[in-house]
């Protein structure tokens, strides 16, 4: 009788994860799995204790930690990647069949629903009053990409050289792919970053996407140091003139036309900007106020929690514990970086245009991060002149820049997908 | 790692990339201002006429007469609660409207707004 107790305790420690880390510990990378779990925590800390992000970061460690349980058998990303045939087709009826709960999940990031579902609900919250009351800013929101490219020729060169293994399989198509996919975090726009590596590299897609959010979590640690550096004292100080009011008919029609002009010119950016503009067409008009509500709020939040969750699970050790997860850690920076910098120095060429009406601090909120880029440039202003208020300013070059990374997404799975 | 490349073509393509991707997104944007400036030409709907505006200063004056009165008392209560003194020791002889606490207010607002 005991020894039979004794026999089915351990068949069924036999079967445990606990088992399947012990017994694998020495041989077959235990310690990896182990490492997985550590990072989880970590991150799980720096999204509930120090609220990095926490709409999206608790979800997405939350995500990592479930995935990298042994035999837990909630993630299969071998459904997805064919480590043998990268361009292989997805078997959608192999995915229904033997896929677990966040499989099901993933299939929203794998066929870009979630991205774009995500921006109606922003484009439902973002008012672009201050961009039509100030055209001009637009074009602070296009320098602020400029880290997105210098990123994206950086980890080229790297990868010419064989650093950090990209484009493991030799060939220039996936090194351009994955450049392109770690260069769009400087767009500093979670879901756009998302949805260009989804295609472009699947296998990078849990790196880059917490590389992005914990650097927006940053901004105000990285931003304000080159905010000061790139500016004078005097540049700080400059009070821009009232913007002038916007009239209803101008809020509705601005949706309609740039989705006819992004659309027209890249169309491989119709499924963000369209639905970034439909969202705030519906808040614009005025007509559809029970749609506003639903996208802002359940329906974002809803996407949110599966759009985290996965993207968090797909971080598993043969992927995530990789020399390029860091390079894509520190390319990231670099790209948040010259982005900032971007911004900031076609500021400062506005300033010279205009005789000194435009605060070049403006121009480090045209990195999309709404609204923490602008109320970036909102506090170094004040701190230089406590009577100046810059953030309705700041909010033009800011939503132009969710265009901007949109376009520049665009371009990329134009050119590479 | 094998190569399926030459170095520099890699590099002299990567940087046409660069290049080209930056003037896209500029010439996009360029073009979404044009048609910003050329909306707000076509679209200017005439400013609201200011309607019965001569009944509206009479009374507003009546009423920023009885606003003063109230305002009066409010600044003598409240001076009188921070110095402990009686109200009836206090004479407010005029008052100014500082604008630090606007925009201490407006701060107030943007900090906890965003």
């Amino acid at each position: 009788m005991l020894t039979k107790l004794v026999e089915g305790f351990a068949a069924f420690f036999a079967k445990t994860g606990v088992a399947e880390i012990v017994g694998g510990f020495l041989s077959d990378g235990g310690w990896k799995t182990l490492v997985m779990l550590a990072i989880a925590c970590v991150l799980l800390y720096l999204a509930i204790v120090k609220q990095f992000e926490p709409l999206l970061l608790l979800p997405i460690a939350f995500g990592m930690l479930i995935a990298n349980l042994p035999l837990g058998e909630v993630m299969h990303m071998e459904l997805f990647i064919d480590p043998n045939d990268p361009n292989a087709h997805l078997n959608i009826q192999r995915i229904v069949e033997e896929g677990g709960l966040l499989d099901l999940l993933y299939l929203g990031v794998k066929l870009g629903i979630y991205p774009p579902l995500i921006f109606l609900g922003i484009g439902c919250m973002t008012d672009f009053g201050p961009l039509i009351a100030n055209p001009k800013s637009i074009l602070l929101g296009a320098a602020a990409q400029l880290g997105v490219f210098i990123t994206f020729i950086g980890a080229i060169v790297l990868g010419a050289f064989g650093i950090g293994g990209f484009g493991a399989d030799g060939t220039m198509e996936t090194i351009f792919k994955e450049a392109a996919s770690i260069g769009i975090i400087g767009g500093a726009d979670g879901p756009t970053a998302i949805y260009v590596t989804k295609t472009l590299a699947p296998g990078l897609l849990s790196a880059i996407a917490i590389a992005a959010y914990s650097y927006m979590a940053l901004i105000p640690v990285i931003q304000p140091p080159i905010m000061k550096a790139l500016t004078t004292k005097e540049e700080r100080q400059i009070v821009m003139e009232q913007l002038r009011p916007v009239t209803k008919r101008e809020k509705i029609l601005f949706p309609i036309i740039v989705t006819l002009v992004v659309v027209l010119l890249v169309p491989d950016a119709a499924p963000l900007v369209g639905m970034l503009m439909l969202g705030n067409l519906i808040k614009e008009s005025g007509v559809a106020d029970r749609l506003c509500k639903t996208a802002q709020n359940e329906l974002m939040n809803i996407i949110t929690i599966f759009l985290g969750l996965t993207v968090g699970a797909t971080a598993t050790a043969e992927t995530f514990l990789t020399p390029k997860t860091l390079l894509i850690i520190c390319l990231g920076l670099v790209a948040f970086s010259v982005s900032t910098a971007g911004g900031l120095i076609f500021g400062k060429i506005m300033c010279k245009a205009t005789g000194g009406k435009i605060n070049p601090l403006i121009g480090s909120a045209g990195v999309s991060a709404v609204p923490m880029a602008a109320r970036m440039s909102q506090k170094v202003g004040q701190e230089e002149n406590p009577a100046n208020f810059l953030l309705m300013h700041a909010m033009g070059p800011n939503v132009a820049g969710v265009i901007g990374s949109a376009v520049a997404a665009g371009v990329f799975l134009a050119l590479f997908n | 790692m094998e190569k399926d490349f030459v170095v520099s073509e890699l590099l002299g393509q990567g940087a046409a990339y660069t290049v080209m991707g930056i003037c896209i997104v500029f010439l996009i944007l360029i073009i979404i201002m044009f048609v910003i400036k050329a909306m707000a030409l076509l679209s200017a709907e005439k400013a609201p006429e200011p309607e019965a505006a001569p009944a509206a200063p009479v009374a507003a004056e009546a009423e920023s007469a009885a606003d003063e009165g109230e305002l009066v008392a409010v600044i003598t209560a409240a001076v009188a609660a921070c110095m402990g003194a009686d109200a009836s020791s206090i004479v407010v002889k005029s008052y100014k409207k500082a604008d630090s606490w606007n925009r201490a207010g407006r701060r107030e607002v943007i900090e906890n707004r965003f």
